[in-house]
């Protein structure tokens, strides 16, 4: 079992330690610590950054009653912990079959709509719609047969990609960063404003993408 | 302002009692609840307030914050996160939910498919209780420009793209300065074990 080798760049972990990454991309860093243990303790120690900052902070005084509030409710708190609440997730058959990722994903999936439905994208790639984040934020999974493209594209905000399951390629437009092979665990994130494709290896792929922003297909032939 | 410093600055307990606290209170302790919350409460309402909410909406925000801290405590691992970093990550995850509407997507511990960490690697054998430590120290030595855009970026619920706009740095330079404090910090922790 081999580690991921294409890791969130620091400041994309950074952003999803201090909450300010919307939920879509934050689930793609997120299922990324699930596969990589270095990237896990690069968060750990990023959480106890903001504990160190949170203890520095000069405190503001609350209304005098605070504390006595809070313990008139902690009877009432801890008997609401104890109610039981079904997670609704598991009634529906994993859209990805035999395939199991790790969580948080796994949830995510398990929680899609009974009428989410995979659409043709291009030729041989498949789409399910995730519904998260407002537009023009897409999320989605992809299920590339092997080989098949992604048509070169530009995307005028951040692409975030995890590898799943088998690999795909990543060439780079004339305009972006050297290209790379992306596995089960990789991340990979193109800024804004960079062209490329996406090929999927000889035993095809699955990811999960979310796109921050419209994509402007290049060269429809 | 430093003249009227309160009773409970005082008696700030220090991070290992902070832990030990935090799990008396998984055993239902309301004493030690007060404890941490008279140390906490006072805190995060200056994270919230810092990071754009009123002080009338950051007070229920704290309740809500520090009762979560009380109904959660039981997933309290020690091993894993200091107390003031576990509480830093529910004030978080709190304020997402209630001020933005979103769920905060996290790995589950106890996941099966989590991939395991090579117990030989020499950072993870650093003591727990020690980075707290080492990390207050290493903050103290980075350049000040470097600190400022750590403490923005962590309080101010902002991209980096309009921390930039708001300072007049070039969107690249926050990203760099981000990187380098976040590179020495980690220097900092290896050369220290």
């Amino acid at each position: 079992m081999t580690l991921p080798r294409h890791h969130p760049p620091e400041t994309l972990l950074l952003e999803y330690a201090t909450g300010v990454l919307r939920e879509a991309q934050a689930l793609a860093v997120a299922t990324h610590l699930a596969y990589c243990p270095d990237c896990r303790r690069q968060a750990a120690l990023l959480d106890e950054l903001g504990g160190v900052l949170l203890e520095a902070l000069p405190p503001e005084p609350l209304p005098p009653h605070a504390l006595a509030t809070a313990v008139a409710q902690l009877d009432e708190a801890a008997a609401r912990s104890l109610v039981h609440v079904p997670d609704p997730g598991n009634t529906r058959e994993c859209p990805l079959g035999g395939l199991v990722v790790p969580e948080p994903l796994r949830g995510y999936l398990a929680r899609l709509p009974h009428s989410s439905a995979w659409v043709g994208i291009s030729d041989g790639v498949l789409a399910l719609h995730m519904a998260l984040g407002r537009a023009p934020v897409v999320a989605e999974i992809l299920k590339m047969a092997p080989g098949s493209a992604l048509p070169v594209h530009r995307h005028s905000d951040q692409e975030l990609i995890l590898t799943l399951q088998g690999e795909f390629s990543e060439e780079a437009g004339p305009h972006s960063a050297q290209g790379g092979c992306y596995g089960v665990g990789d991340l990979g994130e193109f800024e804004g404003g960079s062209t490329h494709t996406v090929v999927a290896g000889k035993d095809g792929c699955v990811c999960y993408r979310v796109l921050a922003g419209p994509v402007e297909r290049l060269g429809s032939d | 302002m430093t003249t009227a410093r309160s009773s409970t600055e005082a008696a700030a307990p220090a991070p290992e009692a902070q832990d030990e606290l935090l799990v008396a209170t998984a055993a239902g302790d309301k004493a030690a609840f007060s404890g941490l919350f008279l140390h906490f409460a006072p805190r995060v309402k200056a994270l919230l307030i810092r990071a754009g909410s009123p002080p009338e909406v950051a007070d229920e925000i704290v309740q809500d914050v520090m009762l979560t801290v009380w109904r959660k405590a039981g997933e309290y691992d020690r091993s894993r996160a200091s107390a003031a970093a576990w509480i830093f990550t529910i004030a978080r995850n709190r304020r997402i939910d209630l001020l933005r509407h979103e769920r905060r997507p996290e790995i589950d511990p106890n996941d099966p498919e989590l991939r395991p960490a090579d117990p030989e690697d020499a950072e993870s054998a650093l003591q727990r209780a020690e980075i707290g430590a080492r990390l207050r120290d290493a903050i103290g030595t980075l350049p000040r420009e470097q600190e400022e855009a750590l403490a923005a970026t962590f309080f101010n619920d902002r991209s980096y793209g309009d921390y930039a706009a708001q300072s007049g740095l070039p969107l690249g330079t926050v990203k760099s300065r981000l990187r380098l404090a976040i590179e020495r910090l980690r220097v900092q922790l290896k050369e220290a074990h």
